[in-house]
């Protein structure tokens, strides 16, 4: 089995996004993009919001009552099935792609990705693309005994402690950023700890890969092929850090 | 392509900038993603509570705070000036957080079409200047005696764009790389 057509009969995913980070033609303002990209997308994707950086004041005054204003600036759109288990995030930096759980097969998603990607160039015909970033977002369920798991049972990258006998982790997050010298390609995980949630220690491992290539937006041979060497990566760091009896948790 | 880092300290500075990336959530939506980035954010808290790591930037961002404060309608110098844009305020932030420690800490300046400029001065004939603003296109200038230039760069939120920081070095440093494509 090739790294990335890897699978799983019940992946631990909880969100899978693609990024494709473009350079859009000087001048373009993000806001006017919202009525042709709600034309363009409404049809499959009919819940609508804005994504928005939003600036709140506070100001306190002796003796006077205190004041509150807010601003906000449009950073992008989103578009949301019906059932929100999926979404295209139409950005002032690109385009994203969200698929949440339910979540079958990235190959399943590949061809919506393409079409909704084409209907995004025709609306802001990109210039450039920048970056490519695929980021699986797993929620893993580790089983305690009495209270406890051996982390080392479960990941073969996990956390350490300086003296192992006489401490235990009450949480960790554990991130790096790494470059695969090879591919060039660049890695960014995180492992987190959540609270105990019954019997198990929920982890969430975000597992994020990235290609600095630039390229031509309409080279969709480049970008399917970009995105399936970041499939492979992600696939190989997922088995590299789970341990085979974490692998079966999910088979 | 980002350079593999060898050197342990280079790698802590560079994960905190990371880190601060992370915890701006990126564009995943779900709960969990959401939770992580939480996590991150409270680590990136505590480190920007030591002085030694953010103490300078802390007082330079104050600064920019004040900036915006003082700059948020429109007319704020009197005449017809555009107020600041709050993404130009988180922009040039971010740009602040994302440079080296090695690089001189810039002065924020309110411009009149409401973005903000950061600019290095070591004298009136040798200066760095750039303009940040809603987008993350940001355009630079330079002055080096009756050497000058001007560029546009594209900042990814997280690492300082190569050529501005070339050029904010070559001014601070009075070294002779050189500046722009």
């Amino acid at each position: 089995m090739s790294d990335s057509s890897f699978k799983l009969t019940n992946p631990p995913i909880v969100e899978a996004v693609l990024d494709l980070e473009c350079d859009l033609p000087p001048g373009q303002l993000i806001a006017d993009l919202e009525a042709p990209a709600r034309d363009c997308f409404c049809d499959l994707y009919p819940k609508f919001k804005t994504i928005s950086l939003h600036e709140h004041q506070f100001q306190a005054t002796p003796n006077e009552p205190s004041q509150v204003s807010s601003k906000h600036a449009v950073h992008g759109f989103q578009f949301l099935q019906e059932d929100e288990s999926q979404l295209v995030q139409v950005r002032s930096q690109g385009f994203s792609f969200n698929r949440l759980a339910p979540y079958t097969s990235f190959d399943d998603y590949l061809p919506e990705i393409e079409r909704t990607w084409r209907l995004y160039m025709q609306l802001a015909r990109p210039v450039q693309v920048r970056m490519i970033r695929l980021r699986n977002i797993n929620r893993i369920l580790l089983p305690l005994t009495e209270g406890l798991v051996d982390l080392d049972d479960y990941l073969q990258i996990a956390p350490r402690l300086p003296d192992e006998d006489n401490m235990k982790f009450s949480s960790f997050l554990n991130q790096y950023v790494a470059l695969e010298t090879d591919t060039g390609l660049q890695a960014n995980t995180v492992l987190a700890s959540q609270a105990v949630q019954e019997n198990n220690l929920p982890v969430i491992f975000d597992n994020g890969v990235i290609s600095g290539s630039r390229g031509d937006p309409e080279d969709w041979p480049w970008i399917a092929s970009t995105i399936d060497a970041l499939r492979g990566l992600k696939n190989r760091i997922f088995r590299r850090t789970l341990t085979e009896p974490c692998l079966n948790l999910f088979q | 392509m980002p350079e593999p880092l060898s050197i342990g300290l280079c790698y802590i500075a560079a994960g905190y900038t990371s880190l601060m990336t992370y915890a701006r959530g990126g564009n995943a939506i779900s709960d969990d993603a959401r939770i992580a980035a939480d996590a991150a954010t409270e680590v990136v808290r505590r480190a920007e509570r030591s002085h030694v790591l953010f103490g300078q930037k802390s007082s330079v961002l104050s600064a920019l705070r004040e900036i915006a404060d003082e700059c948020r309608e429109n007319g704020w110098d009197g005449e017809d000036a555009c107020a600041v844009d709050p993404t130009a305020v988180f922009m040039a932030g971010t740009l602040l957080h994302s440079l080296p420690d090695d690089v001189p800490l810039p002065e924020f300046a309110p411009e009149p079409d409401g973005c903000i400029s950061m600019d290095w001065i070591e004298s009136r004939t040798r200066l760095f200047s750039l303009s940040i603003g809603a987008t993350h296109r940001i355009a630079y200038s330079w002055l080096d005696g009756t050497d000058k230039g001007y560029a546009v760069a594209h900042f990814d939120g997280e690492k300082t764009p190569p050529r501005i920081l070339d050029g904010i070095r070559q001014i601070a440093d009075r070294g002779y790389v050189a500046i722009g494509s």
